[in-house]
Parts: C-alpha cells; sequence; structure tokens
C-alpha cells in the first residue's frame, strides 16, 4: 500500500462500539467513496483511545484532530471541510465544560495532559488486526534482541533493574519472579497470561488486548525465553468477545508470520500460545484458582507455597503475569531499565492504567505515572466531580480495596501508600464517590459481590462475608443494632486472617475501611435510623412541603405507583394539596426532580 | 514467514509507511509540520496538486518526522498557493506561489538541506 495523506482513526473498542462507531466508519466509507478519496485517505479502526465519556472519537492524521461525540451524520461535514480543505470542523471538538474553551490537540486536552501511555502506547495507533502496523512500528524487535543479543539471564537482569512490578495487584517484582522460575531445572515450563480481570468496573486488560494484542504475545516470548518455557496460556474471560477475536486473529498472524511456532527468527526457541477461556468467574483470577480453572478442574485456589513459579501448571513451573505488566515488557527491552525507572516514583517505576469511572466528568481509561496524586486524577485528568458535588471519597482496588477519604486526596499513588491508606492497587478500578453515595450502601455493594464471587472452599469466606452481608443490609434497613459494629470488625478480621487466597484475606476490606473512615454515617443509620447521604431507600421518605406546594399535579402524574393523592387543603390557585402516601411509596425518586416549585423533599 | 532478524527487519522498513504517520502524529512535539493553505483561494491557485508533490516528495525521501498538513486559508490569497514550515525551535518560515516544481525544490532544499529558499519567502 502506499501511504495515504490522511489517515482517519476511529476509535473501536468496546465502548465506543456501544456509542455506535460502526456507523460512523460505515459513513466515511461512503463519503469517502462519494467525494472520490477513497485512494487519498485511509480509515481504520483502532484500540481503545481513553476519552470513553466523549465516544465515539475520530482522529484525523497527520493534522491530529481529535473529534468527540461524533455520529454518522456528522461525517459528511468532515469529509468536505476538514478533509477535502483541512478547515476544522471546530463544533466537534472537545470543549471543557467549565472554561467553554475548545481543543485543537488531544496534547494539550486536561484529559491527556497529565497522562503518560507506556502500557497502552500503540493502543490507537495500530490496527490490532493487522500484525503488519505492529511490526511498522518495531514490533518484535524486542524479542529478536532478547534472543540475538541477550542471555536469559542477562532477560530476566534487564527487567529486575527497571523495577518493574505487577499490575495484576499485588506489585511483586516481575524480574524476581521470573528468576524463580529460571531457577528451576525442568524440561518443561509454562508462561500464563492472567486476562480475567474480575474487578466490577476495571476494562483496562480488555483495553489492551483490543488495541495492541501482539505487545502482550510477544512479551510472553520474551518471558518463555528467559525462563526456558515452551508453551503459554492465555486465560481470558468469554465475557470478552471482542478481545479474544482480536487475539485469536493476533495468534494466527504470529503464527502465519514464524514469530509463535518452532525455531523463531531460524533460532532454536520454539514458543506457541493458545487461549483458554474463563466463565468469568472473579475468584479464577487468582492465580492458583486460574491454573486450576486451565487444568479442568473447579476454581478454587491452592495453597502455596510452592508458588507457581515452582509447581504451576500441570505441576510444571509456571509464570503467571498480568496482561498489563506484560505490555510494558517489550519497551522496556528495547529502551532499556533506566528509561522505565524515569517514569513514575522510586520504587513504583512505570505507569499504571486506571478505569476512572463514578461520579466523575471525564470517565474513561487514564495511563498515569506512578506517584501522581489522586487529587491530580480526579480533578486534572478527570475533570472533577459531575455536576458541581461535593467529593467524598475514592474507591480503588475493587472488592479487595478500600476507600480512599478526602484527607488523603494528596497521598501520591504507590503500591505501598495505598496500602498505608488502608486499600490496595489492585487491578486499577477507581470508583469516585460524592455526597450522594452512602458508605454503608457501598459496602453493601462489595460485599454483595464477594458473597456471590466466593467459591466456597473456606469456611469463613463462604460464610463470614455471607453473615457480614447480613448485618450490612440490616443496617441499611434501619434495623441495625448496637453491637453490629463491633461484629462486623471481628467477623472482618477473622475472615482476613483464615482464608486461603486472596479472595477472602481482602473481601473485609471495603466494610473495614469505611467504617474506618466513615464511622459516623454507620452510627446514624444504627442509632438515629438515618443515612445521611439519602441513598438507602429504607431510611428515607419523600414528603411534599405544604407551604410550597401549588398543587399542579405534575408529581402524582409522574408517579408510578400513584400514591400521590390531593387532600383537602386549598393552594396555589384554588388548586388542592399533594400529599405522598408514605405506606404505599417505593421510593423511587422519579416526582423530585419535577417538582416545579421544589416542595419535594428527601426526609 | 519470517526466517531471521533481517527478515524483521526488512518486514519492518516495508510496512513502517503505513503507520509512521501515526506515530509521528501521536506524539507531534518534535515533527516538522509542513502546512498548505487548502481553502477555496489555494485550490484555486493550484495548491491540491502542491500538496501532492509535497507528500509525495517527502515520503520519497523517507522523511519520517516530516508531515504535510493541509489546512485553512492563512489570509493572503495574492500569494498562494502558500506553504509554511515549522520546526520546533526554530523560527517559522512562510513561502509564496508555490508550484509543484519550487515544491520539489523546498523538499531538497529546506526539508533534506536544512537551507532557506530566499527567492520564495514571505513575511509571516
Ligand atoms: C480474588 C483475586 C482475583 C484476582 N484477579 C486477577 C485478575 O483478574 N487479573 C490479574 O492479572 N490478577 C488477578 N489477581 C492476582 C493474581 O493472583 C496474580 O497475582 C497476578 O496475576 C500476577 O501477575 P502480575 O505479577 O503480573 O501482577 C487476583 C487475585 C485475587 C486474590
Amino acid at each position: 500500500m502506499n501511504p495515504t495523506r490522511l489517515q482517519v482513526l476511529i476509535c473501536g473498542g468496546t465502548g465506543c462500539i456501544s456509542s455506535g462507531c460502526l456507523d460512523v466508519e460505515t459513513a466515511f466509507m461512503e463519503s469517502l467513496e462519494k467525494h472520490g478519496l477513497t485512494d487519498e485517505v485511509f480509515v481504520l479502526k483502532v484500540g481503545c483511545l481513553g476519552f470513553c465519556e466523549q465516544g465515539p472519537i475520530v482522529k484525523v492524521y497527520p493534522d491530529n484532530t481529535f473529534y468527540v461525540r461524533v455520529e454518522g451524520k456528522d461525517v459528511e461535514e468532515i469529509v468536505v471541510e476538514h478533509l477535502l480543505k483541512g478547515k476544522t470542523v471546530e463544533r466537534l471538538l472537545f470543549k471543557d465544560p467549565e472554561t467553554g474553551e475548545r481543543y485543537f490537540y488531544y496534547k494539550d486536552m486536561p484529559f491527556y495532559k497529565s497522562q503518560h501511555r507506556v502500557a497502552l502506547k500503540l493502543c490507537g495507533i495500530v490496527d490490532p488486526e493487522q500484525i503488519s502496523d505492529y511490526i511498522g512500528v518495531d514490533g518484535y524487535q524486542a524479542l529478536a534482541q532478547s534472543l540475538f543479543d541477550m542471555t536469559p539471564k542477562e532477560v530476566i537482569d534487564l527487567i529486575k533493574a527497571s523495577g518493574l512490578r505487577g499490575r495484576g495487584g499485588a506489585g511483586f517484582s516481575t524480574g524476581s519472579k521470573w528468576e524463580f522460575a529460571y531457577n528451576v531445572k525442568g524440561d518443561k515450563k509454562y508462561v500464563v497470561c492472567n486476562a480475567d480481570e474480575g474487578d466490577p468496573g476495571a476494562f483496562m486488560d480488555r483495553s489492551i488486548l483490543e488495541g495492541d494484542p501482539h505487545s502482550v504475545i510477544e512479551a510472553m516470548a520474551i518471558c518463555a525465553y528467559a525462563i526456558g518455557a515452551d508453551e503459554g496460556v492465555v486465560y481470558i474471560r468469554a465475557e470478552y468477545p471482542l478481545a479474544v477475536n482480536r487475539l485469536r486473529v493476533a495468534i494466527e498472524q504470529a503464527r502465519e508470520y514464524g514469530l509463535l511456532g518452532k525455531n523463531i527468527f531460524g533460532t532454536d526457541f520454539s514458543f506457541d500460545i493458545h487461549m483458554d477461556l474463563g466463565a468469568g468467574a472473579f475468584v479464577c483470577g487468582e492465580e492458583t484458582a486460574l491454573l486450576n480453572s486451565v487444568e479442568g478442574l473447579r476454581g478454587e485456589p491452592r495453597i502455596k507455597p510452592p508458588f507457581p513459579a515452582v509447581v504451576g501448571l500441570w505441576q510444571k513451573p509456571t509464570i503467571i503475569n498480568n496482561v498489563e505488566t506484560l505490555a510494558n515488557i517489550p519497551q522496556i527491552l528495547l529502551k532499556g531499565a533506566d528509561w522505565f525507572q524515569s517514569i513514575g516514583a522510586p520504587g513504583n517505576s512505570g505507569t499504571k492504567v486506571f478505569a476512572l469511572a463514578g461520579k466523575i466528568n471525564n470517565v474513561g481509561l487514564v495511563e498515569v505515572p506512578m506517584g501522581i496524586t489522586f487529587h491530580d486524577i480526579i480533578y486534572k485528568i478527570g475533570g472533577g466531580i459531575r455536576g458541581g458535588k461535593k467529593f467524598k471519597a475514592v474507591q480503588t482496588g475493587g472488592p479487595s480495596g478500600g476507600m480512599i477519604p478526602v484527607k488523603d486526596i494528596n497521598i501520591e499513588v504507590t503500591f505501598e501508600n495505598l496500602l498505608k491508606a488502608g486499600s490496595m492497587m489492585g487491578s486499577g478500578g477507581m470508583i469516585v464517590m460524592d455526597e450522594d453515595d452512602c458508605m454503608v450502601n457501598i459496602a453493601k455493594f462489595y460485599l454483595d459481590f464477594t458473597v456471590e464471587e466466593s467459591c466456597g472452599k473456606c469456611t469463613p469466606c463462604r460464610i463470614g462475608t455471607t453473615r457480614m452481608y447480613e448485618i450490612l443490609d440490616r443496617i441499611t434497613k434501619g434495623q441495625g443494632k448496637e453491637d453490629d459494629i463491633k461484629e462486623l470488625k471481628s467477623l472482618g478480621e477473622t475472615i482476613k486472617d483464615t482464608s486461603l487466597c486472596g479472595l477472602g484475606k481482602s473481601a473485609p476490606n471495603p466494610i473495614l475501611s469505611t467504617i474506618d473512615w466513615f464511622l459516623d454515617e454507620y452510627e446514624a443509620h444504627i442509632k438515629d435510623k438515618k443515612c445521611p447521604a439519602g441513598a438507602c431507600k429504607d431510611l428515607v421518605s419523600y414528603v411534599i412541603v405544604p407551604e410550597k406546594c401549588i398543587g399542579c399535579t405534575i408529581c402524582a402524574r409522574v408517579c408510578p405507583v400513584n400514591c400521590i393523592h390531593t387532600v383537602d387543603q386549598t393552594v396555589g390557585k384554588n388548586k388542592k394539596l399533594h400529599v405522598i402516601d408514605q405506606a404505599e411509596c417505593v421510593k423511587c425518586g422519579a416526582c423530585l426532580p419535577k417538582c416545579p416549585t421544589k416542595a419535594i423533599i428527601l426526609e | 514467514m519470517i526466517k531471521s532478524r533481517e527478515d524483521l527487519m526488512n518486514l519492518r522498513n516495508k510496512y513502517r509507511d503505513d503507520v509512521i504517520m501515526r506515530l509521528i502524529s501521536y506524539d507531534s512535539s518534535n515533527r516538522t509540520e509542513v502546512m498548505v493553505g487548502m481553502a477555496d483561494c489555494g485550490i484555486a491557485a493550484g495548491a491540491r496538486d502542491t500538496l501532492k508533490v509535497l507528500f509525495d516528495e517527502v515520503n520519497n525521501a523517507r522523511l519520517e518526522d516530516v508531515s504535510v498538513i493541509a489546512v485553512d486559508c492563512m489570509g493572503n490569497c495574492d500569494n498562494e498557493p502558500i506553504v509554511q514550515i515549522s520546526t520546533p525551535g526554530k523560527p517559522v518560515i512562510r513561502y509564496k506561489k508555490v508550484d509543484t516544481a519550487l515544491a520539489k525544490e523546498i523538499v531538497a532544499k529546506h526539508l533534506v538541506g536544512g537551507s532557506i529558499l530566499d527567492h520564495a519567502r514571505m513575511e509571516v
């Protein structure tokens, strides 16, 4: 193909597909055809560009224009004005909701300014379904460099020196882990990529696999060379059809090109990869439960030690690494340990990808240097709290993590600091809470998840989490008892101490952390039977203030259960006062925003 | 089928043209931008051909860190086609009445050779 003068990149991550990027692609094809531009303009779908809030996103290269919320009907204007005449379509540029400023270049946008893309670097640059693109940007050069210029030990030493730590949650040194497997003698070893990604709301691993699958394949091959493995497995959840498909295509293409298979680059190094689809159980992300699942056993954890690096898949030494961990490896090989160390914080080199969600303006996927503060992530990148509400806490580490309250918003995000603050890095979910979020209710939400996902092997985890859930449920229904907090703490500590795997060891964290930081909220529920955030339905009632009611009937008309009636009292212009029948009210809140005089309040 | 490190290198060079624009645009801080005014005035004066020649010549010379970009009217319609060259850390240079022959000269002397063509230069 001759290079074309213009390239139009359409974000084709799962998020943008659901907001309609496929229509945009079709519209471009039709419009380019109509204007005879098919030879001059190349259109392709790339991986997640991160700014999911504003999708579908369209980038025009080389101009570097970043269009947001593009719909099929906008495409003709882009083609005629921009592609033909070089005139940017300003109305489709991102507009800062606060300043009203429009941004021509994505690099100037606050959302991207503080980001640093390493693991996601090629997401949005390469066509994930064309190995040629990856090869064109130096893909598989790091593998060649390892095989021809370095001994396995040198590869391991380089990864150790880079300071790379596992991005799957625990933050263990990747180089040291590889060294364990390297040191075990054996004719058969495995490399496993953990793409289970079970945290609710997390989608960084999925995005990497959807946008740049070859980086992960190449990294697995490098790991295999370093530890002496010849077989690789990607354990990925079947609920990720697009990622599964792109990975399948990538593995097939790598085989066709001889980059997987026997005698890679004509050397005596052979390595191949197959995929193993998981059914989407959270516990199967835990490395030993994952191994059981691959072996066809129940997804239950094994006792450690021995660690998988020594006794792993089919009892053989096995390296299990997370997708994002692996995505960093080729660049570390090519650019060196010092380069990687130059990013991030001491002891926490490199970047971390976070899935930013919750009550924040810019929901999306962000990659930031380690050591950045929560404040910068939430206010600079995330654009602050939605609707100008008050920030309350940020949840990290998903069902295993905890809350970072306002007082800790300026701590630097590192593995150690998060543990100290009573949470953990986890795989990278970051959910922002505002004043309307009830901490007891949120704790209950996470516990509901772990109750469902506990594999049942350890009694404290299986039964203990259920008991904790029952207590929280009572509290949110106004039936809390004096001793409940003590009980929750004692159950929590016991479950943590006596469970085999990380699921049970961390399941009480969201509860213990909210008790630590938001004890007053628990007490308000238990003692005063009140939910200060107004989120626990059983503890709030919607009432109409008689002095404000004008009898307009709007509330009665939107009420789905017809529980708003009139009484014999005149209000407004000869109308009847409305009241809400508390016995029938389902607390849906439909009436609240509709009242023209704001007469409906939460009590 | 890649059988050696050289095979990989050859493929890299072959496929590079397709992706290099994306890589360079992504981190555009170090690239030289060659802008051609492509409003109606520019097009009427022949900017389309100028743009095409610039683009082809830049590719033939394998100037990876140079991007040729069509832009809106630069506000001096009598002198179209106008070409502006911005290289990071250097003053912005504008050339007037750039026909295809001049376009070739600009690539060879300015972009490759690094010397400014005084005879075609105009005020920025
Ligand atoms: C309950 C539980 C769920 C986990 N889920 C995942 C997961 O989805 N993805 C992942 O990479 N690691 C997950 N882990 C961590 C893995 O056990 C393991 O530490 C990780 O895959 C190692 O890779 P890394 O060193 O590259 O981080 C989970 C751990 C626990 C206890």
